[in-house]
């Protein structure tokens, strides 16, 4: 299997930039997932893996070999669209059949590969139906097997998820990590779905108009946020935030403030060196504080707005007052067991080592 | 104007009574009504008239006399009947399979391959002769063929050092063939290239991803998605072919000898040459019901049934 490197790639259609000076690489066997709003470019960064599509400029890898001129048949890939482009007209077999037919196999190799792939896949009883005829769900199967069958060495998949209902996407989703790691196949996975990507993939590239914002490990991801973009996007409810804090030293150790609000910052805070200390953004997560009835020390007053019953989970909006005047919309996980009344006073502890802080101009990650 | 409200099945506000009198039958026959009514003028009569007239000997004297079958009797002794029939059976299917569908086929299949800038060009010059007068692009054909040193061929033959031929008597069917299929092929070409571009592009996508060769995906992918769209273009054009006769009309009139002679124009030499508009009718009543014979072995062939797909909506 080999490896991918992508290397300052740009894709522009006319004017538009969809793919704008873009690197990362993806490991021999390694499950990578391009994760991104809609327009983002994912799905022209993955047909051009797949050599539908030429880079603007800029190299795409397999190992050492430069594939910005190789046709797809000669790439060794597969691919999962998000329609899955199942061919109407022909049966699941003949659908599933034909990429061997493309590589001009034995009739007995083809009947007994298919079969092979779609007895693991669960499909066997549909072979002579044609897609119309199948649930959405099973055409997923069907164009996954289209995608197993030849034993590509890099498997693409675009959105292969987004129409299914979320209890099927949830079963898939591990079946399809699953194989995966089983095949030990190279795979790239584009999906808008931040919870897809953080279950499923070993990096995530986050993508943003066009550009790749970060690239790392979920964990990497989640904790370390390069900047606001990625800190709204992954998590949810997404993380919270509120403007306006300066961040000031007393007794040693340094708090962020607002008006009477007044959060510690963890100790590694010390080490980093502010450029500015006022009008700066803190973030903290939804699962990252606490609720208390009573003022404690380093708490931020705030109002119960409406309450989010999960059954397991409790989300608690709460309204904290605002610079201006206006408030903000916080939400927190409540701990099990707690009750609330609509507009009772309450106090957010956020823990301390899980705080950020961000520029509000370049929205980049300052703690 | 019927305003859907979401009360029931039939919950038009249009209630009581005229909900009634719009309900059922009724209601269907009242929406055909004006293109029943169209059909009925420009077609169903010109055919029940032309039906009658085959059962009269009118000549220039315009008296319906009724003759019984004479005039279908008279066909079968008719000497000319054979030739004519031969001269429409290799006519219309040379057309029909070289241009009007072969080559608009195949225009259509290699604009789509290029960029879409060239393709679009191309296919915007193979529509000019559409905007050329018949009679001018049937004097065209003329020139390119004529006999004299001064015709298209005959001067690129000089170029090669031959001698002149005389194009139209050696080879009328296959000017007459090229004529009708330079003109005919724009519209099976529009229809297909429109029927490939409706075709998602995903699944090119996949083909190619797969591995699959151009020859393979327009065998296997392009031309099954578009066979409702070839089926109707071969149907349309055959009974087209069947019936025009203009571009012959203006370059051989059917000559030398009857050698081009086809039935929609023997037709039109019977009933406006010799002025026997009986036997004319009755030749014309053969070719109607050839025409509606070969929609039904195209329908058969085809499979229609099979095409068409039972609405995804249920309306009653
Ligand atoms: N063939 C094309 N011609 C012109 N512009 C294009 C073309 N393909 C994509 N674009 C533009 O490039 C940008 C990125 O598109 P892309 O399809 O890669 O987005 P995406 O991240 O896959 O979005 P989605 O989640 O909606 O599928 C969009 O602004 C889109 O309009
Ligand atoms: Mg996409």
């Amino acid at each position: 299997m080999p490896e991918i490197r992508v290397v300052n790639f740009s894709k522009h259609f006319g004017k538009v930039r969809a793919v704008d000076n873009v690197s990362f690489d993806v490991k021999d066997g390694e499950f990578v997932a391009l994760l991104g709003p809609s327009g983002c470019g994912k799905t022209t960064t993955l047909l051009t893996l797949a050599g539908i599509y030429k880079p603007t400029s800029g190299e795409i890898y397999f190992d050492d070999q430069l594939m910005n001129n190789v046709p797809p048949k000669y790439r060794n890939i597969s691919m999962v669209f998000q329609n899955y482009a199942l061919y109407p007209h022909m049966t699941v077999f003949e659908n599933i059949a034909f990429p061997l037919k493309a590589k001009k196999m034995s009739k007995e190799e083809i009947e007994k590969k298919v079969l092979e792939v779609t007895k693991k896949l669960m499909i066997d009883k549909l072979l002579d139906r044609k897609p119309m005829q199948i649930s959405g769900g099973q055409q997923q199967r069907v164009a996954l097997a289209r995608a197993l069958v030849k034993e590509p060495a890099v498997l693409l998949f675009d959105e292969p998820l987004s129409n299914l209902d979320a209890k099927l996407r949830m079963m898939m989703r591990a079946e399809i990590k699953k194989l995966q790691s089983d095949l030990g196949i190279t795979s790239v996975y584009v999906t808008h779905d931040q919870a897809e990507a953080m279950t499923m993939a070993s990096r995530i590239a986050v993508f943003s108009m066009g550009k790749l914002v970060q690239y790392g490990t979920p964990d990497e991801i989640y904790n370390e946020p390069k900047n606001m973009f990625v800190a709204a996007f992954i998590g949810n409810p997404p993380m919270n935030f509120m403007e306006n804090f300066k961040v000031q030293s007393k007794d040693g150790e340094l708090f962020a403030t607002r008006g009477d609000i007044m959060v510690k910052l963890p100790p590694k805070a010390k080490e980093v060196k502010f450029e500015k200390t006022e009008g700066l953004v803190l973030g903290f997560r939804p699962e990252h504080c606490k609720i208390a009835k009573k003022e404690v020390e380093n708490s931020i007053p705030a109002n119960v707005y409406v309450l989010e019953p999960l059954g397991r989970d409790l989300i608690v909006n709460l309204k904290v007052k605002g610079v201006g005047g206006e408030s903000e919309l916080i939400k927190i996980f409540a701990e099990p067991g707690m009750n609330f009344e609509i507009e009772e006073k309450v106090y957010i502890i956020p823990d301390p080592e899980k705080l950020h802080l961000f520029d509000p101009e370049t929205e980049e990650t300052i703690l | 104007m019927l305003v859907w409200s979401p009360a029931g099945r039939r919950g038009f506000i249009l209630r009581g009574d005229k909900m009634k009198f719009f309900s059922g039958k009724l209601k269907s026959w009242l929406f055909l009504s004006p293109m029943l009514i169209l059909v009925t003028i420009f077609f169903a009569i010109p055919v029940v008239l032309t039906v009658i007239l085959a059962f009269t000997d009118m000549d220039y004297r315009f008296i319906w006399n009724f003759v019984g079958l004479m005039n279908f009797r008279d066909m079968s002794t008719d000497f000319l009947i054979p030739k004519v029939l031969l001269n429409t059976l290799i006519y219309t299917f040379s057309t029909l399979t070289l241009f009007n569908v072969g080559m608009a086929l195949l225009i259509s299949l290699l604009t789509t391959s290029i960029s879409d800038r060239i393709g679009v060009i191309f296919r915007s010059l193979w529509m000019l002769p559409r905007l050329t007068p018949s009679v001018v692009y049937g004097l065209l054909w003329l020139w390119i063929f004529d006999p004299t040193k001064y015709g298209l061929m005959n001067n690129l033959f000089a170029l090669l050092g031959l001698p002149p031929q005389d194009w139209l008597h050696t080879h009328p069917m296959m000017i007459i063939v090229f004529a009708n299929g330079f003109i005919g092929a724009s519209m099976g070409m529009l229809i297909f290239t429109a029927a490939i571009k409706a075709i998602p592009e995903d699944y090119f996508r996949a083909a190619l991803i797969d591995g699959a060769s151009w020859f393979m995906i327009v065998r296997k992918i392009t031309l099954p998605l578009i066979k409702w769209q070839i089926l109707f273009v071969t149907a349309y054009q055959t009974l087209s072919l069947l019936a025009s006769f203009e571009y012959i009309l203006i370059i051989t009139d059917g000559g030398p000898v009857y050698r081009t002679e086809v039935w929609a124009l023997y037709t039109y030499h019977t009933a406006f040459s010799s002025f026997r508009f009986g036997y004319g009718a009755a030749l014309s009543t053969i070719l109607v019901g050839i025409g509606v014979l070969s929609a039904f072995i195209y329908l058969k062939l085809f499979g229609f049934q099979a095409l068409v797909q039972k609405p995804r909506i249920e309306v009653d």
